[in-house]
């Protein structure tokens, strides 16, 4: 099901969805950086009516893991001097959330984290309750950024299927389509209305131009046939890289967390924070970090989500959203290293 | 700068055995950017470029690459003043390493303008200091980090939580800054590595600040001066009296 809302109208339109639905999306902070935050606390921005939402490809930075992976969430708190009370546990509130402003790559990063915290027998209660009901309306790229790649590695076209929502910017307006009954839920408001056929038209050229993003020479070749554990290409790309951790902690599907305990005032509270295995202090807690050297940390970066993720949930765990690309210091391109390792035909 | 008289001397250095490996810069994955180059070979020498997409400081591969046999780095000003820092540090063997010199070209851009009174400029760092995703790319970037293992990774003692916020963030920032006295030359990787745009640079500019005035030192300018938290006289000026 299409809709049409105009561009005055859009800002009511996500005011009536914000009576039903805690709504988080990407807004664009003073400094213009975007990040996926609760949207009722924006200040007065573009769209008339007072929420900035960055609902165009700018919006990148911040990936929406922020929101359903927190840099840093309580697990429990008790306190110190009364063991005997419960522990105090923060699972997330009643409303249901609805995420905003989701690129196809982003969206298929959700369901990457979703096999890494719910499949199987131990799901993770904190993700699970942040996860649980929430609604995912995804917006198409108006231009490809230079460090994209998503089409490499699968179908984003496919991947804004499925979502419950997605919104088209054509210009003059948006159209909206529903995918699912929540979707279509949410189109159920006066302030949306029938396409034409010459908008409907805008609307498909958008999302073919989206499938349209030029393959990388890796695309439609399985990288899990072609990763070596011995292949010098991991020493080679190690060298340069500085051992941050940009391209895990803004990568969003990337999902590995450290748990610190802090005393304040007799309140003890376990907490758990960004993690990465690009690190060589990565998993010295239990007692040491299985991978020493730098190569071995790039080897697990690409195998991670190219060869043991393809086989453990039969996805690919990068999404091809560039944004390791794009902001490594050193321009260490994860494209590059994969081109190297397979083999053209 | 002419490329082929960079290419001319780093295919000298490695013809004449004196450096095994020349780190200098190439193309990176797009024409906007540069990718640091690890050349070994004489003939390999034309990969290398320079322009204005050259940025990096290249002295963050000093250590790693001194270790492998003698290196030359290409280097501006500002990126060999924290060669020479690493000699004086003991970090860097000075027969180890050669420095391709290259003229500082770079496009800084504008620093943002601090606030006159503390308060407001404690309210600014708060507010940049809430951004930081803890990546800790300002440290991996600076040649002047060079410990085994920093202050903030340490697990016993912990001396901040690796929370997200201004608060401990704070404590990483702000030390990291006092550890760099007398050692930042002022390259400015740190704010040009941060991926959310925190201009970390001007912490440790403060304090060069401080040292120039108090100590008159400036880092990395002589190879065989004492580092200045390295050394201590009777007659050393208070901090604490400095009104800063």
């Amino acid at each position: 099901m299409d809709k049409i809302v105009t561009k005055d109208n859009m800002a009511a339109w996500l005011r009536s969805l914000r009576e039903k639905y805690e709504m988080i999306g990407p807004v664009k902070r003073p400094d213009g950086a975007p990040e996926f935050r609760d949207i009722d606390m924006m200040p007065p921005g573009i769209i008339p009516g007072g929420i900035e939402v960055a609902l165009d490809n700018a919006a990148w930075l911040m990936p929406p893991k922020d929101y359903l992976l927190p840099p840093t969430e309580t697990l429990f708190t008790y306190d110190e001097k009364d063991q005997a009370e419960p522990l105090k546990v923060p699972l997330a509130g009643d409303k249901p959330r609805l995420l905003l402003g989701l690129r196809a790559c982003d969206a298929r990063a959700i369901r990457v984290l979703d096999h890494v915290y719910l499949d199987g027998a131990f799901a993770d209660p904190y993700y699970a309750a942040r996860r649980k009901g929430m609604v995912m309306v995804g917006n198409v790229c108006d231009e490809a950024r230079w460090s994209c790649f998503c089409t490499s590695v699968g179908e984003p076209v496919e991947w804004l299927k499925d979502l419950d929502a997605v919104i088209t910017d054509i210009g003059a307006g948006f159209v909206v389509t529903a995918n699912t009954p929540v979707g279509e839920s949410l189109l159920d408001s006066s302030y949306l209305s029938d396409p034409s056929d010459q908008q409907m038209n805008l609307k498909v050229a958008a999302w073919d131009k989206l499938a349209a993003i030029p393959k990388r020479p890796f695309a439609d070749k399985l990288a899990k046939d072609f990763l070596a554990w011995d292949d010098p290409i991991w020493e080679k790309y190690a060298r340069k890289c500085l051992g941050c951790g940009i391209c895990s902690y803004l990568c969003p599907s990337c999902s590995c967390f450290d748990i610190q305990d802090e005393r304040v005032a007799g309140q003890i509270e376990r907490f758990r924070c960004r993690d990465t295995c690009q690190t060589c202090y990565f998993t010295l807690m239990p007692s040491h970090n299985p991978r020493p050297e730098k190569k071995m940390r790039m080897r697990q970066r690409l195998s991670h989500k190219f060869k043991y993720q393809p086989e453990q949930f039969d996805i690919i765990g990068c999404t091809g959203c560039g944004r390791c690309v794009e902001l490594c210091p050193v321009n260490l391109d994860i494209r590059q290293a994969l081109a190297e390792v397979t083999p053209n035909e | 700068m002419d490329i082929q008289e960079i290419r001319n001397k780093a295919k000298r250095l490695l013809e004449s055995g004196e450096v095994k490996v020349v780190v200098g810069y190439e193309r990176g994955s797009t024409e906007s950017k540069s990718t640091p180059a690890f050349i070994e070979s004489p003939d390999d020498v034309d990969r290398l470029i320079w322009d204005a997409t050259c940025v990096n400081n290249l002295a963050a591969y000093a250590i790693q690459e001194a270790k492998n046999g003698g290196v030359a780095i290409i280097a501006r000003d500002c990126d060999a003043r924290s060669i020479v820092m690493l000699v004086q540090e003991h970090q860097l063997d000075k027969d180890a390493v050669r420095v391709i010199e290259v003229p500082d070209e770079t496009q800084w851009a504008d620093d943002p303008a601090l606030p006159e009174s503390l308060e407001e400029r404690r309210a600014f760092w708060a507010k940049e200091f809430e951004k930081c995703t803890r990546c800790y790319a300002c440290r991996q970037a600076c040649p002047g980090c060079f410990c085994n293992t920093c202050f903030i990774d340490r697990i016993v003692p912990r001396w901040a939580a690796k929370r997200a916020g201004a608060s401990d963030a704070w404590m990483f920032h702000v030390t990291r800054a006092m550890h760099q006295a007398g050692r930042c030359g002022d390259c400015r990787e740190c704010s040009r590595v941060c991926p959310v745009g925190i201009p970390v640079h001007l912490l440790a500019r403060e304090i060069e600040t401080f040292v120039g005035e108090l100590f008159d030192y400036k880092a990395g300018m002589d190879m065989d001066a004492d580092p200045v938290l390295g050394t201590f006289t009777p007659e050393d000026p208070d901090p604490n009296e400095h009104g800063g």
